[in-house]
């Protein structure tokens, strides 16, 4: 059997083992993606520190990886556990957004003033569910949603059994789409969405 | 599933890292450690460092290549000619792939993507998109299997996906895995053409046959004879070559003929360094093929390797059809992944991990 014209990142990491800048090829591939992961979550800034540190404790534990050809699932675990120290921070930013209508972590990309007010107010909604969860549960239901890892994935990333992922994810997906469903509370009456108070 | 979409849809406008912040962490990623970045973080989009893959180049090839790719020699070639003439070098050195033994077969696996609903015979009232995984396995007879599993059906907006349900909401081919096995073409290896489907290869036996002279190979595929069926024109024929590129088993001699025809052909632009469409870095060049539309070829310099295809809208007001949609919009694209010789249909390469069952 003869393989050609294709490397993964397990050979990008064996390689690195010898010269240490073969590690880049990973940095060209999953840095953009994992520090998107991180920005969605905790902001632009937070996540410019988190995604270097993420590469540079992957370049340091580069011998314990396991030989996947995919070093995502690996790049995201790292991330998702550095954010572990920020979940507080998160679920403030989540919980000020759904308050307020107005998101520090995203910048809106609708250019009509209808569409614009939709997104807000769904968002808030989305925030209030978000900020509900508990924090393993998002970290599984993001993973899945945000980064489009596949069950074994996450359990890989997260060091969990394929079982446990599938129970957050439901549980996580089942509490999402009550909140979404739900009329608002009364403590939450400006998830009714008034853009005017924007 | 609504939650899912609508989720997908939270904080997704974010931007991509700029270079500033993406080199300060290129640079701690290594400093940490104690180890000094060797080359400027400017070039790592186009300088690659070569992994051991089962090839064979020259050092003074390397060199070249190295010197057409930003931050080896700014003096260096800028042009689609130069880069597709230097990955012809590459590839004429490179080591043949061995030929079939019996019982032996081709493997190649292949991402897909698909706007589909713009074209014919007019626009359909919706969009939507898929993601298919391709796999395919074929003998020199040109008989194999090919298992497909399609991705998830995608609407770009709420818009498009109630107009889905309005029209009667047809079967998108959602999430469908096709396998089946396939005899060789009708009529024998002569009636093999050009691939229609996107990316099956060509039997093997067809291309060793086929001239390696650029001159002579270029009239071949010009007199569209033989296993290189299609229109006239200078934009079917840089389809044809793409086509005939993926077969990666090509002779290396062939290989290095396609890239030098396609170099010679006029309106071929260089566009750069790019990431293909599942982030390997790799170079492109590219060719009008309809108004509106080019085709992107990408290509590594360091092996010659045909990484993917892109189709891409230039420019929204060349058609009607393409009312609305934002240039640069992607209208098909394939990534080659994988490709290798296996032992049976049910076998794939080392390190090829099928992580969809």
């Amino acid at each position: 059997m003869v393989m050609l014209e294709t490397y993964t990142d397990a050979d990008a990491i064996a390689a690195s083992r010898g010269d240490h800048e073969c590690f880049r090829h990973l940095f060209d591939r999953h840095f953009d993606a994992v520090h998107c992961f991180l920005q969605r979550r905790v902001g632009r800034q937070l996540a410019d520190d988190l995604a270097a540190e993420t590469f540079a404790q992957a370049f340091r534990h580069r011998d314990r990886y396991d030989g996947s050809p995919d070093a995502r699932p690996w790049l995201l675990g790292i991330a998702v556990n550095l954010m572990r120290r920020h979940y507080r921070s998160e679920r403030r930013q989540l919980d000020a957004y759904a308050r307020t209508g107005i998101d520090l972590v995203a910048e809106s990309g609708f250019d009509n003033a209808e569409e614009r007010a939709d997104a807000a107010n769904q968002g808030r909604r989305l925030a209030w569910a978000l900020s509900s969860l508990r924090d393993g549960d998002r970290d599984v239901l993001l993973l899945y949603a945000w980064a489009d890892l596949s069950y074994e994935e996450i359990a890989l990333a997260l060091g969990l059994r394929i079982g446990t992922v599938r129970s957050r994810l439901h549980r996580g997906r089942r509490r999402l789409r009550a909140l979404l469903e739900a009329p608002a509370e009364p403590a939450r009456d400006h998830l009714k969405g008034d853009e005017s108070s924007r | 599933m609504k939650d899912l979409e609508l989720l997908r849809q939270f904080r997704s406008e974010t931007k991509p890292p700029g270079e500033d912040v993406a080199a300060s962490a290129y640079r701690r990623m290594f400093a940490e450690s104690g180890q000094a970045a060797k080359s400027g973080f400017d070039a790592r989009r186009g300088r690659r460092v070569r992994l051991a893959l089962g090839v064979a180049v020259t050092a003074a090839t390397v060199a070249a290549v190295m010197a057409f790719l930003p931050g080896g020699n700014p003096g260096g070639p800028r042009s689609a000619a130069a880069a597709l003439s230097l990955v012809a070098r590459v590839a004429s050195e490179q080591e043949a792939v061995p030929a079939l033994g019996p019982g032996q077969f081709y493997y190649m696996r292949t991402m897909s993507f698909g706007l589909f609903g713009l074209w014919e015979p007019e626009r359909s009232p919706y969009l939507y998109t898929r993601t298919d995984l391709d796999e395919q396995w074929f003998a020199s007879d040109g008989s194999g299997r090919e298992l497909l599993r399609n991705g998830k059906a995608t609407f770009p907006s709420e818009r498009d996906r109630l107009k889905w349900i309005e029209a009667g909401s047809e079967d998108l081919q959602s999430q469908r895995t096709h396998d089946e096995k396939f005899p060789g073409p009708k009529g024998g290896l002569e009636g093999m053409s050009k691939p229609q489907s996107g990316y099956t290869g060509i039997p093997q036996p067809n291309l060793s046959d086929l001239p390696t002279d650029p001159a002579v190979l270029k009239t071949v595929i010009e007199a569209r004879k033989g296993v290189f069926q299609g229109m006239p024109g200078d934009g079917e024929t840089f389809d044809i070559i793409a086509s005939t590129l993926r077969s990666f088993y090509a002779p290396p001699k062939l290989r290095a003929a396609l890239y030098q025809v396609a170099s010679e052909l006029p309106d071929v632009e260089l566009v750069g360094d790019v990431k293909d469409p599942v982030g390997r870095p790799g170079v492109a060049v590219a060719y009008p093929l309809v108004p509106g539309v080019q085709k992107e070829l990408i290509f590594d310099p360091s092996n010659s390797a045909l990484l993917g295809e892109r189709w891409v809208i230039t420019n929204p007001d060349a058609t009607h059809l393409f009312s609305g949609i934002p240039a640069g919009t992607n209208l098909m694209w394939n990534a080659y992944l994988a490709s290798g010789i296996v032992d049976s249909m049910n076998e794939r390469p080392p390190g090829v991990v099928d992580s969809t069952n």
